[in-house]
């Protein structure tokens, strides 16, 4: 089923759900880019094909998250969120590098 | 004689583009008229149609806070039809969702998502899919 038109985002508008609670959420092709997740709690979502180009992630909780395939995602990004080792990461992102930025 | 017969077929032929010309002005007024009360009874019905959709965004925002899900979910589901049919809207819908969002953070610990918040963020991130 369609609903017709589909939501046309003003210019200038962002995702900003800092210190919001999305456990488990479907987010996969999302687009986040620009969006505020700071101290958002993204345990275990589904970022998979979710656009990250410039998105804040200091202090995302993003353990369990699967970030396979989300595209503009940086290292650096990453060393600002909280992950752990269930952490699902894109394949141009190595944990080694996420921990020699947090270094 | 036929001098005189000339003189009234002139006279008649001015009279005659005399009526037509103010036929014509007598129409183009009547035509004018018309256009102005269309166009007052369309700002008239498109004033009502806000009305009517600021009165569906009141509503549906009360209705976000609902403890019943059916509830807020309808809610949700108003406020996205509202930023597909009215553009100039979709920016304070997905403002307040975002704000939603952020104030009414419900942990609801391991378990999946409440269909509310999956829908919130759908809007909210993939606003371009239709559904």
């Amino acid at each position: 089923m369609t609903g017709g038109p589909t939501i046309v985002r003003p210019p200038g508008f962002v995702v900003d759900i800092h210190g919001a609670f999305v456990r488990r959420v479907d987010l996969s092709n999302a687009d986040l880019a620009g969006a505020n997740l700071a101290g958002a709690d993204a345990t275990s979502a589904n970022f998979r094909g979710a656009n990250f180009k410039d998105a804040n992630l200091k202090g995302t909780i993003l353990r369990g998250a699967d970030l396979r395939g989300a595209r503009n995602l940086t290292r650096e990004q990453l060393a600002a969120a909280i992950i752990d080792e269930t952490t699902l990461l894109p394949d141009y992102l190595e944990r080694e590098d996420v921990a020699s930025v947090q270094r | 004689m036929e001098w005189w017969i000339a003189v009234s077929e002139l006279v008649r032929n001015f009279g005659l583009l005399g009526a037509a010309v103010i036929g014509l002005m007598l129409g183009g007024m009547r035509v004018v008229a018309a256009n102005r009360q269309a166009n007052a009874a369309f700002r008239q019905a498109e004033l009502a149609r806000r009305d009517h959709v600021a009165e569906l965004f009141n509503r549906a925002v009360g209705q976000l806070d609902d403890p019943k899900l059916q509830v807020r979910l309808g809610a949700i589901y108003t406020l996205r039809q509202i930023a597909r049919d009215f553009p100039d809207l979709a920016g304070a819908v997905l403002e307040l969702l975002n704000v939603y969002m952020r104030q009414n953070a419900v942990d609801y610990g391991d378990a999946a998502p409440s269909p509310d918040v999956q829908e919130i963020m759908r809007i909210l991130t993939r606003p371009g899919e239709e559904r």
